[in-house]
């Protein structure tokens, strides 16, 4: 009988951390999910960065970008932004992070002064990491964008 | 439970007991919650799909009653085309603006350096040149540029290091709403001087600063009068200072003397891709 107890709980302990292990996530094309928010959300007059120009935004090692979609106002008038970046392991990703703290920190030296109003879309930004996906949105509903990076990341 | 305790026994199966007991609690509680998100889940996406089938329903409702048989027939087309269209255009993914195809060369500006505010970033913003040939942030006025720096340039710093064949400058709309145009003429001379020293091979381009819209005119400081007068006086400093000056107001205005709507972003003062492109287009004109 104290055998049989001793079995249970190890049993059950197992089935307890097997599911309390790492989330998994989707592994969406990056371009996916940046068209997923910006055909509900606007950024105004929207421009594209490529692996080649993102290294004057985002202290990335490029060398460590699988995929990549960034998306920025392209007039300088709004702090509109929305970044997502695969990365080939994860030390990327995480550096990847950084980049994206240091990218928050410079939109907001910048536009703090200069377009105040334009603060709230600064304010509470979407920055996640889905393994080794980083996103960093920051537009006029961060809100409604969080919920649609998050649908966009379900496995 | 109470008669399982009564028993006297050891204390290794009491403590296996409590854990037994408390690990199937959370194991029961986990997959509860479990079972709960994915019914709520469940229930939201049926929610959208029933409002969405109402509200259709309805419509088309509406379109029959008020249409005769021959109407009625037009308007049922009609609506399976409405219907058509909006599944669509549920299905076509978002795309970025694109600006029509270049009328200027590229490689034209290899070795330019522009120098200006936010309106100039644009230049590099829109991906018309790289962020290298660009010196500029929103901000920037001729008085505080001296002052600023970008990846460890100040503004004649980068013309000393990168000896561009010219400098383009385009600077002064931030300073409008608090600065005497006059004071900021006297600084974008001092500017210039400082860059003659950096670069002294350097060709120095002033170009006007734009127009604003009507709307934003009537609500920001900004205003055609004040920026009409400090592009004359960039005109005079041009010629005291042997610079070539670019009237790139005069090409982005409508008749009415404000920045044209294919131009101008929503804000009013700033500018749209379509409008870099003429820009440079118009300075490969001039200097060519």
């Amino acid at each position: 009988m104290k055998r049989l107890k001793i079995m249970a709980v190890v049993v059950l302990l197992l089935t307890v951390l097997c599911g309390c292990t790492g989330a998994t996530y989707g592994t969406p094309a990056c371009a996916d999910v940046t068209s997923a928010v910006l055909s509900q959300i606007e950024l105004p007059s929207a421009s594209e960065k490529n692996k080649e120009s993102i290294g004057a935004y985002y202290g990335v090692d490029t060398t460590k970008i699988a995929d990549l979609s960034v998306f920025m106002c392209g007039s300088g008038a709004y702090p509109d932004e929305i970044a997502v970046f695969r990365f080939t392991d994860n030390p990327g990703s995480k550096l990847g992070m950084e980049a994206v703290d240091a990218r928050l920190l410079e939109l907001k030296e910048t536009f703090a002064d200069y377009t105040p109003e334009e603060m709230y879309k600064l304010e509470n930004p979407v920055i996640k990491q889905y393994g080794d996906y980083v996103v960093f949105c920051a537009l006029s509903d961060n809100e409604k964008a969080a919920e649609i990076i998050e649908n966009a990341f379900k496995s | 439970m109470a008669k399982y305790y009564r028993k006297k026994s050891g204390g290794l199966d009491k403590f296996l007991s409590v854990v037994l007991y408390i690990t199937a609690a959370i194991c029961v509680t986990l997959g509860a919650i479990v079972l709960i998100r994915y019914i709520a889940a469940g229930e939201e996406e049926l929610v959208i799909t029933e409002t969405v089938t109402t509200s259709a329903l309805t419509q088309m409702t509406e379109t029959t009653t008020a249409a005769t048989t021959t109407e009625a027939t037009t308007a049922a087309e009609t609506t399976a085309e409405t219907t058509e269209s909006m599944v669509s255009e549920t299905e076509t993914a978002w795309s970025p603006p694109t600006v029509d195809e270049l009328d200027y060369e590229k490689a034209f500006f290899d070795n330019f350096l522009f120098i200006g505010d936010s309106i100039s970033t644009g230049l590099s913003g829109y991906n018309f040149l790289p962020v290298n040939n660009v010196f500029a942030k929103q901000g920037f006025t001729p008085n505080n540029i001296p002052d600023k720096e970008i990846d460890g340039f100040t503004v004649t710093g980068k013309a000393a290091d990168m000896k561009p064949d010219t400098i383009v400058i385009m600077l002064g709309t931030n300073g409008l709403s608090y600065i005497d145009t006059g004071v900021m003429a006297t600084a974008y001379g001092k500017l210039i001087d400082s860059l003659k020293t950096a670069s002294p091979d350097s060709r120095i381009v002033i170009l006007s600063i734009p127009p604003v819209t009507a709307k934003h005119e009537a609500e920001k400081p900004e205003n055609l009068t004040v920026i009409n007068d400090y592009n004359d006086k960039l005109k005079t400093l041009a010629d005291e200072k042997d610079a070539v000056f670019i009237d790139i107001n005069a090409i982005l205005a409508a008749e009415d003397g404000y920045t044209a709507d294919i131009y101008a972003e929503a804000d009013g003062l700033h500018l749209k891709g379509e409008a870099y492109k003429r820009i440079l287009s118009e300075i490969e004109e001039n200097l060519s």
